[in-house]
């Protein structure tokens, strides 16, 4: 099933729970005084699912490492590469004479 | 994969104006591959860069000799799943591995992409997917390699989530492996602004039709 479908599904699903509460009718009696809080069952799962997002982008940019390691050892790998490729007859930019920077 | 040593394995360079990082990561690819005792081609696919691109990849062609440095340039740009293709059909291996040329992708991690193919048994199916869906640093066998770009119809970053969203839809397995990523050094990145608007929009693509 694609994506959609279930997205779909699921908001269905999501939707009947929600107007059975909301009924009164089956299983579930919720008193009068609490009826504000089913209306706002929506507003409460979205917003929920809003502060988790926000929790979990903050908790990774907070986590987020750098390879300093692997920066440096690239770096060492660049300069090696270049002296290699010399020795093995290759003409980098800097040592023609076409390259002026006048 | 278990005899790793019959194989070989066709490394894919799509590049524009990479003449500073062409030769370094052609001397890396080198490097590992031969470490390790793998039989391997690079095949360098350049869109036209006016900065001279091909002009280094021809020195290299004549350092590295011309089965281990295949060139098949373009005129223009004309795109990464077209540049793939057009390697694909010039490549000998049986393996492709896909990277960036910006040595951003270290190609000291092409042998764990292929000891980690090696064991089928191992290998992590995963669910609900993979962590990275846009990373470009991959390892395919040729002939799925050809039949996923086949079947996308996406650009851009778009077209590296298809490729792997068609790869589970046809149920070939995936696995993982972790790399370093360091920002590149020389050169300029090719992502643009508008990649946001074309990425919002591929999602909600695939997102309605997968």
């Amino acid at each position: 099933m694609i994506k959609l479908l279930q997205w779909l599904l699921g908001l269905g699903l999501f939707m009947a729970a929600w107007a059975i509460l909301l009924s009164g009718r089956f299983l579930v009696k919720i008193p009068e005084e609490q009826m504000l809080h089913v209306w706002l069952v929506p507003v409460y799962t979205l917003g929920t699912f809003g502060l988790a997002c926000l929790s979990i982008i903050m908790y990774r940019v907070y986590n987020f490492n750098n390879c300093e390691a692997a920066a440096e050892e690239l770096k060492m790998q660049i300069k090696e590469g270049k002296e290699d490729l010399k020795k093995r007859g290759f003409r980098f930019d800097e040592d023609t004479l076409q390259n002026a920077d006048l | 994969m278990e005899d790793s040593k019959s194989d070989k394995f066709s490394i894919l360079l799509p590049t524009y104006n990479e003449k500073e990082n062409l030769p370094i990561i052609v001397w890396l690819i080198s490097k590992y591959m031969d470490e390790c005792g793998y039989d391997f081609e690079i095949i360098i696919i350049d869109d036209g860069s006016p900065d001279g691109t091909l002009e280094v990849a021809q020195q290299l062609e004549k350092i590295y000799g011309k089965d281990k440095i295949v060139l098949r340039p373009r005129e223009k740009k004309l795109g990464l799943g077209t540049a793939y293709v057009h390697g694909i059909n010039h490549a000998s291996g049986n393996f492709v591995i896909i990277m960036d040329a910006d040595l951003s992708h270290h190609p000291k991690f092409i042998p764990e992409f292929i000891s980690r193919g090696a064991n089928l048994l191992t290998q992590i199916l995963l669910r609900p997917g993979v962590s990275d869906l846009t990373g470009s640093f991959r390892l395919y066998k040729k002939d799925v390699l050809r039949k996923l770009v086949d079947s996308c119809i996406s650009k851009g970053y778009v077209f590296q989530m298809e490729m792997i969203v068609r790869a589970r839809q046809h149920g070939y397995s995936i696995g993982e492996v972790p790399i370093s990523f360091v920002d590149r050094v020389y050169g300029e990145s090719k992502l643009g602004g508008n990649e946001i608007v074309h990425f919002a929009s591929g999602l909600l693509y695939l997102f309605a039709t997968t």
